[in-house]
């Protein structure tokens, strides 16, 4: 897998047996808006509504914001339509910011609030970080799928290093 | 008076300034948005309008700049008042409380009825 600027990520989707993803970009600064544009389209037709949609774009927005500012400058987005859930995944090649602790109720006004929101929004989400960079996984249920909401992509690919955090966001009824 | 301002105008509505947010807010232009809040505090004594009735999207890049503005706001004895158009960008601010914390208003109409200031003097 080629990644912009010549560097090789770990984890070949191809060979770990992972179907192709629904939507894969590129993306840095210069491309957020197209970013933000293409998983509303994917979230959509993925049979979310557009309330619930506007907080997949927000997810994901934030998990490329983080990327941009505090990790490598870019990453990769990748979305799949798998087990009754959107899973996004955002990938970049720096380190994992510290979100706030779980438990934390109010919106702490600090770095790392992005990741905050991030956990709120998400059913799912799951960060793994390592010497290669930082991946990020969120799923969204489905209509018609409550509460099933897994991070399959945790399992039977690359991994880069260590889990970071596990969590489990609101399930939505 | 019309102050250009990197995509965040400042208008000034009698003595009260009201600051033109873009379609898109995020981590690109969030300065941008800082330093159009810092001007409109100056200008209007610490009490403005952001108006982000164009606003289809605001990240929390955004979000922070308004927060800060806030609390500068009340520090300085003025208040930031909010014109929220879009439901994206009122769910962002109910997500992170915020809706609780700074006033906001559906229309630019409704905010500056708020404030004396806006209103034309007495000819």
């Amino acid at each position: 897998m080629s990644w912009p600027g010549g560097e090789t990520m770990a984890g070949d989707y191809q060979d770990d047996g992972i179907p192709a993803p629904v939507l894969e970009l590129a993306f840095d600064s210069g491309t957020l808006d197209a970013l933000r544009t293409g998983v509303r389209t994917h979230a959509c037709a993925a049979g979310l509504s557009e309330d619930r949609a506007g907080d997949v774009v927000l997810v994901v927005h934030e998990l490329a914001a983080n990327a941009v500012r505090h990790g490598a400058g870019r990453g990769r987005l990748r979305v799949w339509k798998r087990a009754g859930a959107l899973h996004c995944q955002v990938e970049d090649g720096g380190p994992v910011v510290a979100a706030a602790p779980a438990t934390v109720d109010s919106w702490p006004d600090r770095p790392g609030h992005g990741l905050w929101v991030v956990r709120k929004l998400a059913d799912r989400m799951r960060i793994l970080s390592g010497v290669r960079g930082t991946r990020a996984t969120v799923a969204f249920n489905l209509p018609g799928h409550p509460g099933t909401a897994v991070c399959w992509l945790a399992h039977g690919q690359g991994l880069l290093g260590r889990v970071d955090a596990v969590v489990k966001g609101q399930v939505q009824q | 008076m019309r102050v250009p301002e990197a995509g965040f105008p400042v208008e000034m509505i009698g003595s009260v300034p009201v600051v033109a947010a873009p379609e898109d807010i995020d981590i690109t232009n969030a300065v941008g948005l800082r330093t159009a809040l810092l001007q409109a505090a100056s200008l209007g004594h610490g009490t403005f309008v952001v108006d982000m009735s164009r606003t289809q999207f605001c990240d929390t890049a955004g979000i922070h700049a308004l927060v800060a503005a806030h609390k500068r706001a009340r520090t300085e004895g003025g208040q930031v008042l909010l014109v929220i158009g879009g439901a994206t960008v009122m769910r962002i601010l109910s997500i992170t409380g915020l809706d609780r914390v700074i006033p906001h208003f559906p229309s630019l109409d409704q905010a500056l009825a708020r404030l004396p200031a806006a209103r034309p003097d007495p000819a």
